[in-house]
C-alpha cells in the first residue's frame, strides 16, 4: 500500500478531531455496504447446511444440526464438472499466455514490414461482440466435427483470449528498458535467450495477471459451453450448476447451495494464491495498457 | 536515388494487404472438407397447421404420406406437390404406404384404420375397439396391421379390411413394423414392458428382446435382419433381428432432462437408421452405429422420421409442424464435387504461380526494360521484401496467432454478417433471402421489448456504478493503510463467486417460498409486500434491476481505486492546504482525474449491456410472458428453439452495428481515455 500522504499532513487541532469523526463515519459506511454485499454469500453458506424443513421453518436461525451430508451430495454432483472446468480452463489459459507472450514480444521488440497492419488486424477483434460470432462459431465447430468435445471449448477460448493478452503483453514488453536487451546481445545471447532469460522473468506479475483474468473468464463462461457441450460427463461447472438445479428442482435446497459453495472453491483457491498479482495488475492500470 | 517516404509506406501497406490476402486464401484452401452434419440441402419442406405425427413413402418415393395432428392425411409426390388430402375426425397418428405406392394406410385417434388408393379414394375403414397408435402394411400388400396402446392390442386385417385376428397383450403396444410376405409375414412390435417382440403370421411370439425402457418406436429392415427401437429413456437400440442380440445403442438424453427417442426408421437394408428425439435432435446412423449426421431440427419433439427404401431420402417432422425432405445422395455427390473443385483450384493456382514466376524471372533477367525496372523502379519493393525476409522469424512466431484468429474469429464474424441474409439451418445449405431476416427482426415484438429492457438495464447499470465509486472513495479516504487493505479485500472477495452462481443466488433470494426477500418481509410484518418476484409482470423488471444490490462490482471498484491511488499526492496536499472540503475536493480533483476510468466503464457497460443474456436466461428465461426479454436472449431462442440461425445472425449483426456505432460515438464525443482502452 503506497502511503497516500493523508497522514503526513499535520492538520490543525480542531481539524484533527473532525477527521477522527470523519473516519468513524467512513468505517460505518463501509461496514453497512460491506455487509449488504456479503448477504447473498452468507445466505448461501447457511442454507447449504440446512434441510428444507430447517430453511422453511427456521429461516433466520443458524443451521442446527448442520447438514454436512448436503456437501456430500453436492460434491458427488459437482466434482466431474469441476475436473472438466479446471482441465479446459487451464489448457486455454496456457495457450493464451504462451501465444500472448510470444506475439506481444514480437510486436514490442522487432520491427518488420506490416507490423502495425497485423497489430491493428488483431486488435480490431476487440470491436466484434461475442453475440455476433456465437452461432457462426457454433456452426464452424459443427463443420469441423468438434461439437460436444473439449477442443471446441479450448481452441476458441485461446483464440479469443489472446487478443487482449497481446495488447497488454506488447505494452509491457515495450516498457522494458532497451539496455537490458542490448546488454544481452553484447554477451552474444541468441534472440530467444533474451526472451526467456530477460523478458519472461521480468514479466511474471503481468503474465500471472493475464492468466488469472483468463481463468476467471473461462471458468465463468456460460453460453459457449451451453451450446457446445451436450454430454453431461464433459460439461463444465457454469452449465453443470444449472443442470443440477433443474435435476433436483426446488425440493433439495441444501445440496443445491452446497454445490454452489463447491463450485466457488476453484476460484477461491486461485485468488488465495494470486489475488495480490491480480489486484496489482488491475490497479496499476495494466489492463488499460 | 530518392524514395518518397509516403510511397514507401503505401507500398508497405499494399504488400502487407496482399500478403494477408494470400494467407487467408491459403487457409481457406487448406480447410478440411466440411463435414456437414445433416445432409445437404432440403429438397423441399412443407409447413402444416399442426404437428407432424407420422411419415411414410413408397419404395420409389413417388408417394409420400404425412399424418398430422390436426386430423389431416396429406399425400405428396416426390417434388413436394400436394396430390390430395383427407380430413378425418381425429389426429392421424400413423401412416404407411405400400412399396408400390398403390395403398396408403392411416391410423387415427378415433379408433379407425383407413386404407386409401393412390388417387385418394377411400377403399375401406375399420373401427377397432380402442384408438390405434401405429399401423403397417406388408411388402406384398396382402395384410394390414394396427396396434393400440390404449387397448394393448394388435390386430391383423386382410387388404380388404377383414379382421383376421386381434390379440390382447395386456401391456400397451406402442408401435409396429412388419417384414416378410405371404405366410412368413413377421410383425415386430414395441411395448411398454420394455420389450420388442417378433411375432408370426398368427400372432404367436417368435422372439422377445428385453430392453430398459418403454419402446416408443420400432423399425425393421426388409429381411428382418436388423431391428431398431426408440426408447423412452432417450436411447436408440439396434439389434440383430434373428437372435435379439443388441449390436449397438446410442443415448441421446441430455443431463437433467427427460429426453425421449421417437420416430425411428431405417432403409430396406438397415444400413441407414434415423431417429428423432423429444429435444428436437435428429440422428442418422449407419449400420455399424456410427453417428453419420445429427441436426437440431427445433427445440420441440421430432416425432416422425422416414428413410426411403434405398436410404437416399431422409424425411422428418414433428411439433414444429414442418416436414423436411432431404436428399442424401445429392449431398454426397456435392461434397465430392466440392473437393474435386477445390483440388482443381489448388492445382490451377500452383501451376499459375509457377508460370508467373517463370515469366517474371525471364522478364527481369533477359530483357533490357526488365533489367532497368528491376534495378530502379522496384528497388523499394525489393528492399521491403528483403527486410520481410530477414524478419521471417517474426512472421513465423506470429503465425499461430494469426491463423487461429482468421479461422476462429474472423471467419465466424464474416459468416455471421453474411448469413444474416440467408435462411440458415444446421446441416442444410444456406439460402439467400435478402433482407427478410432483418424485416422479421424489425417486426419481432420480442425484440422490441428486448430493446426497451436493454435501455432500462443499461441506464440502471450506469447509475449503479455510483456504488463502486462511493466505496472506492471511502476506502481511499481510510487513513490507516492496513484498514484500507482489509476493506479492499472484503469488497474484492465476492469476486470468487462464479458469475452463474451469483445469478442463481439472487434467483434463490427471490424465491417465493424459500427466498430471503419474502422471508424478510415476513420478519418485519410486511407480508403484504411479498411477491413472486420473478413471476409477477409488475415487479419482475424492478427485481432484475435490484439484483446484485448493493452493486459493488469488483472490477469497477478496482479500476476506480487504482485510478484514485495514481492521482499525484501533491494535488491532495494542495487541496488540504487550501482547506477545501471533501465534496469540493471530490468535484474538482477526484472526478476530473477519474474521467478516464469512468469512460472505460461506460464503454464496457455499453458493450456488456447490449449483449445481456445470462442474468435473464438464468432467472426468468424472458418471462413472465415476454416481459424480460433481451435482444441476445431472443437471438438465442431464434437459433435454438426455432433453428433459425439466419435470423439469429441478423440479430447478431444488428447488435454489432449498435455496439460499433456506440463505441465510435463514445470515443469521438467523450474524449479522453476511451481511446486508451481501445489501444
Amino acid at each position: 500500500m503506497p502511503d497516500r500522504g493523508v497522514s503526513v499532513l499535520h492538520p490543525k487541532g480542531g481539524a484533527k478531531a473532525r477527521e477522527r469523526v470523519g473516519q468513524v463515519f467512513l468505517h460505518m459506511g463501509l461496514v453497512i455496504i460491506g455487509s449488504l454485499t456479503l448477504i447473498p454469500i452468507a445466505n448461501m453458506l447457511t442454507m447449504s447446511l440446512k434441510n428444507n424443513f430447517q430453511i422453511s421453518a427456521h429461516f433466520w436461525a443458524l443451521p442446527n444440526p448442520a447438514m454436512w451430508s448436503n456437501y456430500v451430495t453436492g460434491f458427488q454432483a459437482m466434482w466431474a464438472y469441476i475436473v472438466n472446468s479446471v482441465l479446459v480452463s487451464v489448457s486455454a489459459m496456457a495457450g493464451v499466455v504462451a501465444l500472448s507472450a510470444i506475439s506481444g514480444y514480437v510486436f514490442a521488440r522487432y520491427s518488420f514490414p506490416g507490423r502495425e497492419t497485423i497489430y491493428v488486424f488483431i486488435l480490431s477483434l476487440m470491436m466484434i461482440p461475442g453475440m455476433l460470432t456465437l452461432f457462426p462459431s457454433f456452426m464452424l465447430m459443427y463443420q469441423f466435427g468438434l461439437l460436444d468435445t473439449r477442443w471446441a471449448l479450448i481452441f476458441p477460448w485461446i483464440s479469443g483470449g489472446q487478443v487482449f493478452g497481446i495488447l497488454i503483453c506488447r505494452g509491457h514488453f515495450a516498457s522494458l528498458p532497451q539496455e537490458l536487451f542490448e546488454a544481452a546481445r553484447m554477451d552474444g545471447a541468441e534472440e530467444f535467450a533474451a526472451f526467456w532469460q530477460i523478458a519472461i522473468p521480468l514479466s511474471w506479475p503481468i503474465l500471472v495477471t493475464l492468466a488469472m483474468m483468463n481463468l476467471v473468464g473461462t471458468y465463468n463462461d456460460f453460453i459457449w459451453p451451453l451450446i457446445i457441450i451436450s454430454t453431461p460427463s464433459k460439461q463444465v461447472v457454469s452449465v453443470g450448476l444449472r443442470e443440477f438445479m433443474s435435476q433436483f428442482g426446488i425440493s433439495d435446497m441444501g445440496p443445491q447451495m452446497a454445490s454452489y459453495v463447491i463450485a466457488t472453491i476453484p476460484l477461491l483457491v486461485l485468488f488465495v494464491f494470486g489475488m495480490r498479482y491480480y489486484i496489482q495488475g488491475i490497479t496499476s492500470g495494466a489492463i488499460k495498457a | 536515388m530518392h524514395v518518397n517516404p509516403g510511397r514507401r509506406r503505401l507500398t508497405t501497406i499494399v504488400v502487407s494487404r496482399v500478403a494477408s490476402t494470400l494467407v487467408l486464401l491459403a487457409v481457406l484452401l487448406c480447410l478440411p472438407p466440411m463435414r456437414t452434419a445433416a445432409d445437404g440441402r432440403v429438397n423441399w419442406e412443407h409447413e402444416f397447421g399442426d404437428s407432424v405425427l407420422s411419415i411414410a413413402a413408397s419404395a420409389d418415393d413417388s408417394v409420400i404420406a404425412v399424418g398430422e395432428r390436426d386430423n389431416h392425411l396429406y399425400v405428396f409426390d416426390m417434388e413436394g406437390n400436394l396430390l390430395w388430402q383427407y380430413l378425418g375426425s381425429n389426429s392421424i397418428v400413423s401412416v404407411d404406404v405400400s412399396d408400390d405406392g398403390s395403398l396408403i394406410l392411416a391410423a387415427s385417434n378415433d379408433a379407425y384404420l383407413r386404407l386409401f388408393a393412390r388417387d385418394g379414394e377411400l377403399l375401406w375403414e375399420f373401427k377397432g375397439p380402442r384408438a390405434f397408435s401405429d399401423c403397417a402394411i406388408t411388402d406384398d400388400n396382402a395384410y394390414v396391421l394396427g396396434v393400440s396402446s390404449l387397448g394393448s392390442t394388435i390386430t391383423m386385417l386382410t387388404r380388404d379390411g377383414a379382421e383376421i385376428w386381434t390379440r390382447n397383450l395386456v401391456m400397451p403396444v406402442n408401435c409396429v413394423d412388419v417384414y416378410g410376405s405371404g405366410d412368413s409375414v413377421r410383425p415386430v412390435i414395441g411395448l411398454n414392458d420394455s420389450q420388442v417382440r417378433v411375432l408370426n403370421k398368427d400372432g404367436d411370439q417368435l422372439l422377445a428382446m428385453r430392453l430398459d425402457a418403454h419402446v416408443l418406436g420400432v423399425a425393421v429392415s426388409a429381411n428382418g435382419a436388423r431391428i431398431a427401437a426408440a426408447l423412452d429413456n432417450g436411447k436408440l437400440v439396434y439389434a440383430n433381428g434373428a437372435n435379439g442380440q443388441i449390436l449397438w445403442s446410442y443415448d441421446a438424453r441430455r443431463p437433467g432432462t427427460r429426453d425421449r427417442m421417437y420416430g425411428v426408421s431405417m432403409s430396406a437394408d438397415g444400413q441407414v437408421v434415423m431417429a428423432g428425439a423429444s429435444n428436437g435432435n435428429v440422428f442418422v446412423f449407419d449400420g455399424e452405429g456410427t453417428l453419420l449426421q445429427t441436426t437440431k431440427a427445433s427445440e420441440v419433439p421430432v416425432q416422425a422420421t422416414f428413410v426411403s427404401r434405398d436410404g437416399s431420402l431422409l424425411m422428418y417432422g414433428g411439433q414444429d409442424n414442418v416436414l423436411r425432405v432431404i436428399d442424401r445422395a445429392h449431398f454426397g455427390s456435392r461434397i465430392a464435387g466440392e473437393q474435386q473443385q477445390r483440388r482443381n483450384i489448388l492445382i490451377g493456382a500452383t501451376v499459375g504461380m509457377a508460370v508467373l514466376v517463370g515469366a517474371l524471372t525471364f522478364l527481369f533477367s533477359r530483357t533490357e526494360w526488365g533489367r532497368r525496372t528491376w534495378h530502379v523502379a522496384l528497388a523499394p519493393t525489393r528492399r521491403i521484401l528483403a527486410s520481410a525476409w530477414r524478419a521471417r522469424i517474426c512472421y513465423l512466431m506470429l503465425l499461430p496467432t494469426v491463423v487461429l484468429l482468421l479461422i476462429l474469429n474472423y471467419f465466424p464474424a464474416f459468416s455471421g454478417l453474411f448469413h444474416g441474409f440467408t435462411r440458415w439451418t444446421p446441416g442444410l445449405r444456406a439460402e439467400w433471402i435478402g433482407l427478410q431476416n432483418y424485416r422479421d427482426a424489425f417486426r419481432n415484438p420480442y425484440l422490441w421489448v428486448g430493446v426497451k429492457n436493454t435501455l432500462l438495464f443499461m441506464g440502471a447499470g450506469y447509475i449503479q456504478l455510483l456504488s463502486p465509486l462511493l466505496v472506492a472513495e471511502l476506502i481511499f479516504n481510510v487513513s490507516s493503510a492496513r484498514a484500507a487493505y482489509w476493506w479492499r479485500t472484503v469488497f474484492i472477495f465476492p469476486m470468487v463467486v462464479p458469475g452463474v452462481v451469483g445469478i442463481l443466488l439472487w434467483r434463490n433470494l427471490y424465491d417465493p417460498n424459500y427466498g430471503m426477500v419474502n422471508k424478510f418481509f415476513e420478519l418485519v410484518n410486511l407480508s403484504q409486500l411479498q411477491r413472486v418476484w420473478l413471476g409477477d409482470p409488475k415487479v419482475v423488471l424492478g427485481a432484475l434491476v435490484f439484483m446484485g444490490f448493493p452493486w459493488v462490482g469488483a472490477l469497477p471498484l478496482l479500476l476506480f481505486y487504482g485510478n484514485l491511488i495514481s492521482i499525484p499526492t501533491d494535488l491532495f496536499d494542495a487541496a488540504k492546504v487550501d482547506g477545501a472540503s471533501f465534496l469540493r475536493r471530490f468535484w474538482h480533483i477526484d472526478l476530473p482525474m477519474l474521467l478516464t476510468t469512468i469512460k472505460t466503464l461506460v464503454i464496457l457497460g455499453f458493450i456488456g449491456g447490449i449483449q445481456a443474456f445470462g442474468n435473464v436466461y438464468l432467472t426468468t428465461g424472458g418471462g413472465p410472458g415476454h416481459r424480460t426479454y433481451t435482444p441476445a436472449l431472443e437471438m438465442y431462442y431464434q437459433a435454438t428453439r426455432f433453428s433459425r440461425l439466419g435470423s439469429a445472425a441478423a440479430i447478431g449483426t444488428l447488435l454489432f452495428v449498435v455496439i460499433l456505432t456506440g463505441t465510435i460515438l463514445n470515443i469521438k464525443y467523450i474524449r479522453g481515455s476511451a481511446t486508451e482502452f481501445e489501444a
